[in-house]
Order: structure tokens, then C-alpha cells, then sequence
């Protein structure tokens, strides 16, 4: 081989490694393919208190919390009279945000947190692993969870009700185990970086991680298998006070509304809902004895007469009300007024919702004492309840300068004193009115739970009245219920009515009432 | 080296997916139809220069003036484009030349979309400036080395050449929203509250090598066959390189045998092709993406990974003639072809989110399509005064699909979901350019001869709807479509005459669905008149020998979902034809020497003067969307479009 055949081989053999580099242009460069473990975080805490409001709007209509008046169409036409919409997501943002929004982000996190020896961060995640199922499995019944985030399948089994439940369980108490450690690179200032609604407090995700333990638990009442005892302890182990609220906040500044609370105005999500005659019954001394709840004339809206009216779900639209009968929006303004302006309690663009409360674990602390028969600690832990939420809604009132008052100690006291809110001998019936009314307007997912766990209209064994005070299901039922009552949103349109059709057949799905199928949980 | 300079004001089109809440999204026409007869709508503004409104609702929930509308939001597109080629021809040999282009293709394209803050559109969010600037370079360099003719023997001779290919193509757009104006009126990004930049860049890289040989036998036998092996950035490690071979021939029988060439000319030819194609860039990997939600972060943006995916290629057979008679004053020209195409890459392919992903791009489709052309053109008549030259052109298309990725029911172009509930959605079997949506069910059994008539609820006296998106046999591909240019000439005046044809295909009239919904549609007059609607309920019978014929009458005046829960089939209308008269020209050639010119002509011309259809909207001719959406696009769904517009031009033309 003479001198010009090798360099003509050299440079053959250069241009093709050359062809190689050339070529490698293919890392996307408008995104990092993987980023620091505490980065994940923001966007799912986002989705854990954002993502139920979403849903809210629909399971808000089922609980009569609020009813839309966009008469003819959607939400009240369907959601309003239990059913759904057809060929819609409506009803599935939490199926994407648990799926898509969590999802592959979890797992890498958790397994960047693991290898990292970052247990809190773990526990956080796990903690929001459980809440994932458990949200799912209590709005869908079966869904999909062993053969979830596997990429190359086009098709998904479902899993029984029973066996979420079990996995939630049993992701909650190694999140329990993980959250107590401060061992290896346990790091505060680390995990703060990506939580902002404890600020990287480890003690505090623990007692997150314990309540909703207690949710858990608690939502077994309809089984042999309840343990108030184990309720209660997880209770005590749980939040203190409202200081272990988990709140997150919305600073209001993206271009595209994202980072704007879902209620307020600008985002228009709520602007024609208005609250319910039985949400409204409970507060204004109907359902209590003729004692006004404080809480109402900062919760809810006035009419412009002043006076507070709530619409009938049977009614459409505001029905025969006047122009100055008829309730205002959550904002406080007739018609769709009130943007740019001061609006009320959690319905402010900068307002923060809460994804669990102390009021709530003192609920759920209540109704299991009760179910026990121990009244002493029933009645301690609803007025904790009670007194809890006042505090809530005052706080919830300063968030962004809205226009309620406070409410102030005397009203507090005078109201906790009256017999008819709190008498000597507390049933179930007081305790799940009023933590309908602590939960009202965010806790849509545990306040559908109570309903249907109570069948929504059953009496309370002690005093034979209803649990859920006036409550009565709509009278001109969605005509695919079949007269049955709504038990479960049917899984997310776009992700199995479309491309899991087998999945669905499997577990009934595809049946024009499967959202009426009663759910495992809420049997005995 | 050429530059181009393009700006482009446009309207808004408008979408509207939910009936109900599509205020804020309308074009102007949509708004001008809707908008009260009783007012004047030019006038648009008060008298302190604000948003003139009528109603009391949210200034976001109002529907815009459609004057409003036009002056006040704005789309905009600027586009700078310089073009350069270079050429390099070497003849080193007599055998051959080598032959290098060195071509750059850069352009900005500046895009802007105005929403007023005081618009129905922009009011929410305090107004929204949307910026993009596009920065495009893309170089090209190719070397191909020419081997002339070489005679083998002296019937036979082969030429041909091989050639390398590298190109780098490479875009960067900074794009900007805006929100929250200062100043309603004053356009720019500096006016702005709050801002989110997103910067984004795409490259793609390809290099080819490939050759030609081209056997020729007595000028009258030619065999052509190439081939071609890319490598390119876009794919898979391993799936980047793919090879694909043409082979063509062509037969000039009128010289192979003397006695035909006497008198006619013609030709026989015949083609087989295979063309690969790559993915486009970063298609197969998922990368994370910046988040607006509350306090930020990172999560997976909607593709989920498929390292897998492999280059698409496509199959094609066309056999042809053409032949010509009487000295060419007759010519026929037919084209059959056939086009199969495998392992497609369908792009945000959807999936069931238990994957944790919601789009991935995948292989897997297999299309099939078909055609014939037919062309004749002809000059009946030639005198020194007066001459007439005819061409017609006759083509039928269609393409189906044979299989989807994963087996998945349906595919469809989201970007063609842009009004209500009907969109391009196609499935094995059917056409490429079917419509699907939430149709009305049907009687499914051939019992009683009631087959495909509608089910009726039983509470309301309504059609049900389908719950999921069905295939109910809508196709927008026409059955043919026929072009014809005449060309008559008398002494100095030149009539020329283009016309359009076309026989079938289905076309959606969305406005009048709108309009309808919104009770504005002359069709909504008979509100009161007492109506039942012809089917059988839906009572568990409807498939029986027994079904239960509907009785129950509805008065649209007190049941308002007679109109607008009606199904958008209604709207779609089926076996479209048209014959258009696209232009008309007369011109009139001045005297030699006018005005010291070398020759000069004077013209009148019209077009779109003349449309016949049976297309009950404005035009057929539609697009829903642009031709940048892919597939077959909007092509035919019409909503809020502006007809193609009725021009008369005079001119003069000269040359010096």
C-alpha cells in the first residue's frame, strides 16, 4: 500500500467516524431527559391539591355542593342529575394526573430518592403513590395498578378494589417507616426546594402520611373488618393543628393561568355554579335548630338583597327567582362578574386549597369514636372539628384580600355553646353535616366517599335523623342510571373508553350503568 | 440567489369544540352571522373608543363584533427568505462530469397573534400577545458525478451517475406570550404584565449516497434503475441507515416500429419505486419539560419512549401511456398507479394512560392507495384567424388504511377536531379521509327492514348519540375531479377559460350546525311545529323482529335540545359535486410597438365567477384548517370559512 492509498484510506475511515458524529444531533434540546430528584416534585404536589378540584366541579354536582346554571347543558344536565358526559374527560382529571402527571415522573423520582438514600423524599413519594391509588380507586372502583407505566403494552388489566386498598395501605406504612428516618441523606433544605406545602418539614409529611392512613382506615366503616381503634390512633398521629394543614398556595403569575387557584375568577371554571338549597339548609339553621352558622356569610354567596338563597338541583336554572333573589356567584358578584376583583373565601385567583385538614382527621376521629361508643371523645373531636373549620375559613379569608369579615371569638363561642350544634349527646348525624360543611368546596373526593358510604340518605341509628341533613338524590335521575344512584365516575374517556375497551369489558365497564355499580369498599 | 420578502394578514378561523362555551373563539364571519340584524354592527366602538357590548354577560363571554373583531385582534405572519445556490461543473474526463450544488435556504419568519384585552378572546387574561420568530437555516450540498453515454454495442449504451447527499436543517424559535397589556391598544411584548418565554430548537441531519444506470436500446428502449441508502439523525441507534432501490422503463413503440410512427406518436412506460422516510426529530426518547404549575419543576412532557421505532417506506407501481395523433393536434396521456405504504409512522399515536404516557409515536400503519389520470388534449381547430386548444384532465383518487399501530380502533388528526364532535378519524378498512364523531346510533339488525334507522330515546322523543366516536361511512374524497382549459384565439384577442368539476365526496357544513344551534338558521323557523322523528326505540326491542316505532312528538320551541343536541351528521352532506369556473381571461394583443414596447397586451380577468353546486353552505372548497396540519387536513370541513373570493382584474401587460 503506497503513501496515497493510505491517506486515501484514513480519510475514508475519518469521514465515516466523522458520518457518526455528525448524525448525533438527536438529544432534544428544549428538554433535560432526566433532572435532580427534588425537581420532580413541584408539578405533583401541584396535581395532590389541584387535581381533585378539577373533578370537583363533577363530584360537587353529585354531592350537592354546588349546581350549575347553564341549565341546558353540562354539568347540571348530567353531573347534576348523576350521571356524565358522554365521550367526555370530564370526571378524569385525576386518572391523568395520577397515570400521566405522577406517573413515570414517580417512579423515576422514587428511584433517584432511593439510590440517593433521600428518605424523606421517599416517604413523600410513596405517600404520594398511596394517594394516587387511593384517590382513583374511590372515584373509579377497579383500576389499573400492576400493569401500570409499562410502555410497551396496549392493553391494561384492572385491579380489584380490595387489592388497591391493600397497596395503599401497605405504600403508607413504609412512607411511615421512611418519614421517621434521619439517617443517610435525610436533607430539609433539599426537599425544600420542591415542596412548598410543608417546606421540606420531614415531621410534617410523617403526620400527612398518618392521616391519610386514618381516611383510609376509616372509609372500611361498612366492613367486619373496622377498627375505630386503629382510626383514632392514626388520628392522633396525624396533624396538631391547623398549623399541619396541607395547603398550597398559588402565586397567580403564569401567562397561560396554570399556576392560578382553579376556582377563581380568571381561571372561569366556577363562575356559573351556585350553592345548593342543601348545602345552604345546613348553614342557615334549617338543618340545626334555627342557629345561623357563622361560617355561612363568609363561605357561601349573597343575593343582592342580602339575603343568602341556595337553588334546587330539581329547578333549572334559578328557576322563578328575581334578578335580586338570585344567589351571586362564589365571588361574590351577580352574573359572571368579579374579574380583577376582590372575591371570597377559596374561590380568590391567590386563595390556597387545602388537600387535608385538621378539621377533617377530627371528623374522621369523631365518626370512629362514635361507631366505638365512646361518646367523651366523639364530642372532644367534633368540637375540634367545628372550631377547627372556623378557623380554616377565617384564615382562608386573608389569603388574597377578600371581602368577608372574620369571624369573631364571641361568634365562635356563642355557636359552639348552642345545644343544637353541639348537645350533650353528639350522633353521627352532626358529625357528617358539619364536616360536610368543613369540607365544602374542596374535599369533594371524602365528602362523595361519606355520602356513599352512608348510601346518601341513611338515618342515624341514635335519633333517626338523616346523617346527611336534607339531602334527597335528584328526582329526574340520568336516564343510563336506570333510577339507581351514581357509585362511581366511569375510568377516563380518552384513555380507556377509546384504547382499553378490553380492560373495561373485563370488569363490566362498558355498561350503560356501570356508574351506578356500587363500590367494594362501601359494602359490608 | 433570490429574496423573497412575504407579510400576511390574516382573521381569525376559529374552532369551537363545546357548543356551549365557544364564544370566545369565533371568527368574524361566525360573528357576523350571529350577530342581531336589528343592530348596526359598524358600529363597533362607544364613543370613548371602548368594545361597543349589547349584552350585560362577562366581556369574555359576549361574543366579539365581528368589526370588532377584525380591527382590533390581529394574525400575522412575516416571513424573510434568502436563497442562495452555488455550482461547481468540472469535466475532468470526456466520459464524464463532476457536478457539486452548494445550496443555503435561511429565512426568519416572524409570527404574531393579537388578542385585545377588551376582545371576548382576550379579556380573561388582560389581552395575550403571542410572538414566535423562527430562525431557519438549512444547507444542502450535493455531489453527483455524470458518466456519460457509453456504447456497449452499437444497439446498446448505458449512462448514468452516483452522487452523495448531506444536509443539516436546522430551526430556532423564540417564542413569547404576553399578558395582562398595560395599555390596551399598544402592541408589544414591552406592554405586557406577565411573560413566558419558551424557546425551542429542532435539528435534523441526513446523508445519502445513491446511484443511476440508465440502458437505452435503439433510442427507443430505455431501463432506469436507482438506488439509494440514507443515514439520518432522527432514529434509533442502529435504525438510522435504510437502502431503497427504483427501477422504471419506457418504450417509445412508434419508432420501435416504423409503420405505427407513420402516423401516431406513442409511448408505453412503467415504474416500481420504494422511497424511505425517517422520523422526525427527537421522536423516540420522552424528555421532561419546564412546568407553569404552581412553583415549577420538571415533568414528562406527552410522549412517552419507543426506542424501537424504525423508517417508514413506501411501495409505488404506475404503469402509463401516451399517445398522439395528426401531428399532435390530438394527444391522450393515462396514468394508473398504485402506492403501499408499511411500518408508517403515525405521530401522537394515543394510548390508554396506564402506559404513563398519553402520545407516543409509533410504526405500524399501513395504508393503500390507488389512482388513475387521464388526460386529452386536442386543438379541434387552426386557421391563420382562429385556433382552439382544448385540455381535459380527469383523475380519481383514493388511499384506505390497512392496519394501525397496536390495533388500535382509531387514529385521527386532533388538529382536524375543530368544531363539535367530528374530526378525521380513520380505522382499517376505511378511507384516509373518513369523518368520525358521535353519530347517531342505529338499528343494527335487518329485522322488519328497519336496518340504519335512527333509535329513539324513549324519554325524550330524541335521537340517542353515539357515545364514542363511529365511522358512519363519511368520505370528503371525491370520486374524480375533472380540469379543462380552453384556449381560443381570434386575430388579436385570446379567450381563455379554466373550469373545475368535481363528482362526490362529502363535505361538513359546521356553520350551518352552529347557526342552527344557535337558532339562527332559517331551518329553525318551524320551532313550534309539532314533530316525531322517525325510528324506534331504544327499549331493549329495537333489535327485534318487534321494535317499538316512535310516537312521541316533539315541539323543538319547548325542547331546545331538538336543536342543539342534534348530531353534526345532519351536516354533513354528502356527494358533493361542483362545477366552478375558476378564471376567465380575454386579452387583446395591442400594436407591435406600443408606447415603444416589444410587445404589449391588454387583459380582463375573472375569477371564481361561477360556481354550480349542490352544497347548501357558501363553497365546498374549504379548508378548516391550513395545509401544515398534515394528512388530508381540514380539506372539508367548513367552519366559519370565507368562500373562495369573486375577482374581476383589468391590466396591460408589456414587455420591453
Amino acid at each position: 500500500m503506497n503513501k496515497r492509498q493510505l491517506a486515501l484510506l484514513v480519510g475514508v475511515v475519518s469521514i465515516a467516524g466523522g458520518c457518526h458524529d455528525f448524525l448525533d444531533v438527536n438529544n432534544n434540546p428544549n428538554g433535560p431527559q432526566s433532572v435532580t430528584a427534588n425537581l420532580y416534585l413541584p408539578p405533583m404536589l401541584h396535581w395532590l391539591v389541584t387535581s381533585p378540584q378539577f373533578d370537583g366541579r363533577f363530584v360537587g354536582h353529585y354531592a350537592q355542593e354546588w349546581i350549575s346554571t347553564s341549565a341546558n347543558f353540562s354539568p347540571a344536565q348530567s353531573w347534576g342529575r348523576m350521571g356524565y358526559d358522554a365521550a367526555s374527560d370530564n370526571g378524569g382529571q385525576q386518572w391523568r394526573d395520577v397515570y400521566w402527571s405522577l406517573g413515570q415522573n414517580l417512579v423515576d423520582m422514587n428511584a433517584k430518592a432511593t439510590a440517593e438514600q433521600r428518605w424523606d423524599l421517599l416517604g413523600v413519594g410513596l405517600t404520594l403513590k398511596a394517594w394516587g391509588w387511593q384517590v382513583l380507586t374511590d372515584l373509579h372502583g377497579e383500576i389499573i395498578i400492576k400493569e401500570a407505566f409499562d410502555q410497551s403494552r396496549t392493553t391494561f388489566d384492572y385491579d380489584t378494589q380490595d387489592y388497591a386498598y391493600q397497596e395503599v395501605q401497605r405504600l403508607l406504612d413504609s412512607a411511615i417507616v421512611l418519614l421517621r428516618r434521619t439517617d443517610g441523606a435525610v436533607d430539609a433544605s433539599y426537599l425544600a426546594k420542591g415542596d412548598h406545602i410543608y417546606n421540606g418539614n420531614r415531621v410534617q409529611w410523617l403526620r400527612f402520611a398518618w392521616g391519610l392512613k386514618a381516611l383510609v382506615l376509616n372509609h372500611f366503616s361498612n366492613k367486619s373488618s373496622y377498627q375505630p381503634d386503629s382510626v383514632i390512633a392514626a388520628v392522633d398521629s396525624s396533624f396538631r393543628s391547623n398549623g399541619d394543614d396541607a395547603l398550597l398556595a398559588y402565586p397567580a403569575t403564569s401567562t397561560d393561568l396554570q399556576d392560578y387557584n382553579f376556582w377563581g375568577r380568571t381561571r372561569n371554571n366556577a363562575t356559573l355554579y351556585r350553592q345548593t338549597l342543601f348545602t345552604l339548609n345546613l348553614m342557615n339553621g334549617t338543618q340545626f335548630g334555627g342557629v345561623v352558622d357563622p361560617r355561612m356569610t363568609r363561605m357561601l354567596s349573597p343575593s343582592p338583597d342580602g339575603q343568602y338563597r341556595g337553588l334546587d338541583p330539581n329547578v333549572l336554572g334559578f328557576g322563578a327567582l328575581t334578578t335580586a333573589q338570585q344567589p351571586q356567584n362564589f365571588f361574590g358578584y351577580p352574573g359572571t362578574g368579579g374579574l380583577g376583583l376582590p372575591a371570597r373565601y377559596i374561590f380568590a385567583d391567590r386563595s390556597k386549597i387545602p388537600v387535608m385538614t385538621y378539621a377533617e382527621l377530627q371528623f374522621i376521629k369523631a365518626e370512629a369514636a362514635l361507631r366505638k361508643g365512646d361518646q367523651a371523645t366523639a364530642r372532644t373531636a367534633y368540637i375540634n372539628g367545628i372550631s377547627a373549620s372556623i378557623d380554616f375559613v377565617n384564615a382562608r379569608n386573608l389569603d388574597a384580600g377578600q371581602t368577608p369579615t372574620q369571624i369573631t371569638g364571641t361568634e365562635k363561642t356563642t355557636f359552639l355553646a348552642d345545644t343544637n350544634i353541639v348537645p350533650a349527646i353528639v350522633t353521627r348525624s352532626h358529625v357528617m353535616s358539619q364536616k360536610f360543611i368543613a369540607l365544602w368546596g374542596w374535599g369533594h373526593n371524602e365528602i362523595w366517599m361519606d355520602m356513599r358510604r352512608y348510601h346518601y340518605t341513611d338515618l342515624d341509628p341514635v335519633s333517626g335523623v338523616e346523617v346527611f341533613r336534607g339531602f334527597a338524590p335528584p328526582t329526574n335521575l340520568f336516564p343510563d342510571n336506570q333510577n339507581k344512584v351514581v357509585q362511581r365516575i366511569r375510568p377516563r374517556y380518552n384513555s380507556e373508553y377509546v384504547w382499553n375497551q378490553a380492560g373495561l369489558a373485563a370488569i363490566g365497564a362498558l355498561a350503560s350503568d356501570y356508574h351506578t355499580d356500587t363500590l367494594w369498599i362501601t359494602k359490608p | 440567489m433570490a429574496y423573497t420578502y412575504d407579510n400576511n394578514n390574516q382573521v381569525f378561523k376559529g374552532t369551537c369544540g363545546a357548543i356551549s362555551s365557544c364564544a370566545s373563539v369565533l371568527g368574524p364571519l361566525i360573528d357576523l352571522m350571529l350577530w342581531p340584524q336589528t343592530d348596526n354592527a359598524k358600529d363597533y366602538l362607544t364613543p370613548s373608543g371602548l368594545r361597543r357590548r349589547l349584552t350585560g354577560l362577562s366581556a369574555g363571554d359576549e361574543q366579539d363584533n365581528p368589526y370588532f373583531n377584525i380591527n382590533k385582534n390581529k394574525v400575522n405572519a412575516k416571513t424573510s427568505r434568502i436563497m442562495v445556490n452555488l455550482g461547481f461543473l468540472v469535466t475532468p474526463l470526456s466520459w464524464g462530469s463532476l457536478k457539486t450544488n452548494l445550496g443555503s435556504d435561511s429565512y426568519t419568519n416572524q409570527n404574531l397573534v393579537l388578542r385585545n384585552p377588551e376582545s371576548a378572546a382576550g379579556f380573561s387574561t388582560g389581552g395575550v400577545l403571542d410572538q414566535a420568530d423562527v430562525v431557519t437555516r438549512n444547507l444542502d450540498a450535493q455531489t453527483v458525478l455524470n458518466i456519460n453515454s457509453q456504447a456497449l454495442t452499437r444497439d446498446l449504451s448505458v449512462s448514468g451517475l452516483v452522487g452523495h447527499y448531506i444536509s443539516d436543517h436546522k430551526a430556532t424559535t423564540d417564542a413569547v406570550v404576553g399578558t395582562q397589556f398595560l395599555d390596551p391598544n399598544f402592541v408589544s411584548i414591552n406592554n405586557t404584565g406577565q411573560r413566558f418565554p419558551q424557546p425551542t430548537t429542532e435539528q435534523r441531519r441526513l446523508v445519502s449516497v445513491f446511484g443511476k444506470a440508465v440502458l437505452e436500446y435503439r433510442n427507443y428502449l430505455y431501463l432506469t434503475v436507482t438506488g439509494r441508502n440514507d443515514w439520518t439523525s432522527t432514529m434509533p441507534p442502529g435504525a438510522g441507515s435504510f437502502f431503497y432501490p427504483s427501477v422504471s422503463t419506457s418504450f417509445v413503440f412508434s419508432d420501435a416500429f416504423p409503420a405505427i410512427g407513420r402516423f401516431m406518436t406513442g409511448k408505453l412506460r412503467a415504474a416500481y419505486a420504494e422511497a424511505g422516510k425517517d422520523a422526525r426529530p427527537y421522536a423516540f426518547r420522552p424528555a421532561l419539560q419546564f412546568k407553569t404549575t404552581s412553583f415549577g419543576g420538571y415533568g414528562y412532557n406527552f410522549w412517552g419512549p419507543n426506542l424501537g421505532l424504525k423508517p417508514e417506506f413506501a411501495k409505488s407501481w404506475e404503469i402509463g401511456a401516451e399517445v398522439s395523433f395528426f401531428n399532435n393536434r390530438l394527444g391522450l396521456d393515462g396514468t394508473v398507479y398504485r402506492k403501499v405504504t408499511q411500518d408508517q409512522i403515525v405521530n401522537d399515536v394515543r394510548g390508554s394512560y396506564g402506559t404513563g404516557f398519553i402520545l407516543f409515536n409509533l410504526n405500524g400503519a399501513s395504508t393503500r392507495a390507488r389512482g388513475l389520470e387521464l388526460t386529452v388534449r386536442g386543438t379541434p381547430v387552426v386557421t391563420p384567424n382562429f385556433s382552439w386548444d382544448v385540455e381535459a384532465n380527469w383523475a380519481s383518487a383514493g388511499e384506505i388504511v390497512t392496519s394501525l399501530p397496536r390495533n388500535i380502533p382509531e387514529s385521527y388528526v386532533s388538529d382536524t377536531w375543530l368544531y363539535g364532535n367530528v374530526r378525521n378519524g380513520t380505522a382499517p378498512g376505511q378511507s384516509t379521509m373518513s369523518l368520525t364523531g358521535l353519530f347517531y346510533l342505529r338499528v343494527a339488525s335487518d329485522s322488519a327492514g328497519r336496518r340504519g334507522q335512527l333509535l329513539i330515546d324513549p324519554t325524550t322523543g330524541l335521537p340517542v348519540r353515539s357515545s364514542s366516536f363511529i365511522d358512519a361511512g363519511y368520505d370528503r374524497q371525491p370520486d374524480f375531479t375533472i380540469g379543462i382549459a380552453n384556449t381560443l384565439r381570434y386575430k388579436r384577442f385570446t379567450l381563455d377559460l379554466l373550469v373545475d368539476i368535481r363528482k362526490g365526496g362529502d363535505v361538513f357544513d359546521a356553520t350551518d350546525h352552529f347557526l342552527t344551534t344557535h337558532g339562527v338558521s332559517l331551518q329553525t323557523l318551524d320551532r313550534d311545529q309539532p314533530r316525531v322523528i322517525q325510528g324506534v326505540l331504544r327499549d331493549g326491542k329495537e333489535n327485534t323482529a318487534h321494535p317499538t316505532v316512535n310516537t312521541i312528538v316533539v315541539v323543538p320551541s319547548a325542547n331546545p335540545a331538538y336543536y342543539t343536541n342534534m348530531s353534526e351528521e345532519l351536516f354533513i352532506e354528502k356527494d358533493i359535486n361542483w362545477l366552478r369556473l375558476r378564471d376567465v381571461q380575454l386579452s387583446y394583443e395591442l400594436p407591435e410597438g406600443f408606447l415603444g414596447s416589444r410587445h404589449a397586451s391588454a387583459f380582463i380577468k375573472g375569477t371564481a365567477l361561477l360556481l354550480i353546486t349542490n352544497y347548501t353552505g357558501l363553497d365546498p372548497i374549504v379548508n378548516g384548517n391550513t395545509a401544515a396540519v398534515g394528512g388530508s387536513g381540514g380539506v372539508g370541513i367548513d367552519f366559519g370559512n370565507f368562500p373562495m373570493p369573486r375577482g374581476v382584474n383589468f391590466g396591460i401587460r408589456m414587455g420591453f
